[in-house]
């Protein structure tokens, strides 16, 4: 076993003081830490909304902030207000209202530590709240940033699918997915019949939504304005950021679909984005395949910030595979 | 603040009369450190609550019910403990080595340090789905009171659950991915199976080979909660048959139905968040009033 997991003190569990309540999260420090923290990167996972726990699925998390630690890094991992061991009330989790507060609260902490600067990881609903907070942080406090199947669309939990489907263009997709033996076979289930009305009504509101604008339609069906603009501000910045989806899942379908309204951040040649699609599906992280990939893939990413010269452009640079 | 004396690092805090707290325990002969949830009422608990949480994606998804459970028993006069297995959540540990037997050393670990932590000798246990069978064997063992909680009675029926609600969603989503490989299925002969991305690996499946709920729980004469979880509206055949087993051997055992589909391996859609907190609300009202009801004979 790693140092880190022979000797227990290298894990901190916390309690801190939030506005909605108190916040329960698990500091790990580095093998190699004599206590001195200032000035320390410090990886900050933030979980998605389907397991808003520090710990993540199968306890993905966990590994990256022991692996990480092994690598000279302090990381820190929060359960968000309402969920876990933090305390609150248990809330909705919709991409257009992302639990900024919860990483705020986060990151003072730590900076009061003297920890700082930071790398945000997040995952969806995680990923999500990574780009809002870094938009609300001073620029040299976020080192770098990575999103991992992160929604470019506002939705609630539990509304992904429906809202998707809803979004493609015209109604005989929807029409001719819904004639498929498995859907109508489904439609003996009092819960498919509710899945479908509520995918009818969906796809009656994306109809009559406006086309074109920063609407909350738009937001909602095709790309978010809160999405863009702080994809735009890490471009202004420099910021480096890993972009990563499964190649299997309908994020990324939709990120590629929207790429076009992206293309002026991420295309520009002086803009640190990356994009990386492993094979399978990330979302959710259902697959320990999976898991695995994002796991090397992001730990690796991370040791090698500030390692590489700066100028150079990453052979990951937009769209490569990783298998 | 953490406490970090090489023993456990646990923070603390109080709210609404209750001390909350939660970190990295030592306890027994392991070498591992095991994270553990835990709560206590401000001035001393008559009694304590050791909640056995089940496997996997139900681990996570019953996880914070657990937590308002054991803090809904401080707030009447019980103290609590949530261990994660070694190998499982926060905890310490190689999860391919976690069997049944590590579950119930687990549990047994978590109910000493509960006892020392709050100064309790009684132990009562909770146990979520398959937690029941490390809560119903240790309380057996102890004839300590046990709730079981929409309990597995046996491991294969656990897996056959999981391999429907696998193809459920993928009925959901559309036929699942194209390139990824079914989500259970076995990684080589060697690998674990993949269960929606937690990995079950043959030690642990071998280790619960042969072993029946039934047969596990029920040492002794204490009172045992057998609460179901479902939309049926009557106690399901084979909660049945245990309740009618441990009372023929003495057993004072109490029921109650939770109305509702649970969704133990993952969330469902928007509209079900709303049932998600009733259910949430009336187990642990089961529970937590079962156990003062068993506290108060009991004194």
């Amino acid at each position: 076993m790693s140092a880190v997991e022979n000797d227990r003190s290298f894990e901190i569990p916390m309690f801190l003081a939030s506005d909605d309540g108190t916040l329960f999260g698990i500091l790990t420090r580095p093998p190699a830490d004599d206590g001195l923290e200032r000035g320390a990167i410090t990886v900050v996972s933030l979980p998605g909304g389907g397991t808003p726990l520090g710990m993540n699925v199968n306890a993905l998390s966990v590994r990256l902030s022991r692996r990480l630690a092994g690598e000279g890094l302090h990381t820190f991992r929060l359960d968000y207000h309402g969920s876990g061991d933090s305390t609150g009330a248990s809330d909705r989790f919709h991409l257009a209202t992302p639990f900024t507060d919860d990483a705020s609260t986060v990151l003072e902490a730590l900076r009061a530590r003297g920890l700082g600067p930071f790398v945000l990881v997040g995952d969806c609903f995680g990923g999500r709240t990574a780009l809002a907070i870094a938009e609300r942080t001073a620029e040299e406090d976020i080192l770098a940033i990575v999103l991992i199947s992160a929604p470019i669309r506002d939705f609630e939990f539990g509304e992904r699918m429906v809202t998707s489907i809803a979004a493609e263009p015209g109604i005989w997709p929807m029409i001719r997915r819904s004639m498929r033996v498995r859907h109508l076979k489904g439609l003996f289930s009092s819960e498919q019949r509710r899945l479908a009305k509520a995918l009818v009504t969906e796809k009656l509101q994306a109809l009559s939504s406006p086309r074109a604008g920063r609407s909350t339609s738009d937001s909602r069906y095709r790309i978010s304005a809160n999405f863009t603009r702080g994809f735009e501000c890490l471009r202004r910045r420099r910021t480096p950021t890993l972009v990563v989806y499964g190649q299997d899942e309908d994020l990324f379908d939709e990120f590629s679909r929207q790429r076009a309204m992206l293309a002026d951040t991420i295309d520009d040649p002086d803009a640190r984005i990356e994009l990386v699609t492993v094979p399978g599906t990330l979302h959710g992280f259902t697959e320990l395949a999976a898991q695995d990939r994002v796991l090397d893939l992001v730990a690796g990413w991370i040791t090698r910030l500030g390692k590489d010269d700066p100028s150079s452009r990453s052979d990951l640079k937009n769209g490569c595979e990783v298998g | 603040m953490a406490r970090a004396d090489g023993q456990v690092a646990i923070a603390e805090m109080k709210q609404d009369g209750i001390t909350i707290a939660a970190g990295f325990i030592a306890a027994g002969k392991r070498s591992s450190a095991l994270f553990a949830s835990l709560a206590a009422p401000r001035d001393g608990a008559r009694g304590g609550v050791v909640i056995c949480p089940s496997l996997h994606a139900e681990f996570t998804r019953n996880y914070r019910t657990e937590i308002l459970l054991g803090r809904t028993l401080a707030g009447l006069g019980f103290s609590s403990i949530r261990p994660h297995y070694a190998g499982q959540g926060h905890s310490y540990g190689d999860v391919s080595a976690m069997t049944y037997g590590s579950m119930q050393d687990d549990t047994r670990d978590a109910a000493e340090f509960l006892r020392r932590w709050s100064a309790v000798e009684e132990v009562a246990f909770v146990g979520c789905r398959m937690g029941a069978f490390p809560a119903g064997a240790i309380a057996s063992e102890a004839s300590a009171p046990a709730a079981l909680w929409e309990p597995v009675l046996e491991w294969s029926s656990f897996i056959r659950e999981a391999k429907r609600v696998v193809a459920t969603r993928d009925l959901t989503a559309g036929g699942g991915s194209a390139t990824s490989p079914s989500p259970v299925h076995a990684q080589g002969t060697d690998g674990p199976i993949d269960l929606l991305g937690y990995p079950v690996y043959a030690a642990l499946t071998e280790s619960f080979a042969g072993h029946r709920l039934i047969e596990e729980v029920g040492g002794g004469s204490a009172p045992m909660l057998l609460l179901q979880v479902g939309r049926e509206a009557a106690l399901r055949g084979g909660y049945r048959s245990l309740a009618g087993e441990l009372s023929g051997r003495g057993h004072p055992v109490a029921t109650s139905l939770v109305s509702g589909d649970a969704g133990w391996w993952f969330r469902g859609t928007r509209q079900d968040y709303d049932e998600s907190e009733r259910m949430r609300t009336q187990s642990i009202a089961a529970i937590s009033a079962w156990l003062s009801s068993v506290s108060a004979e009991v004194a």
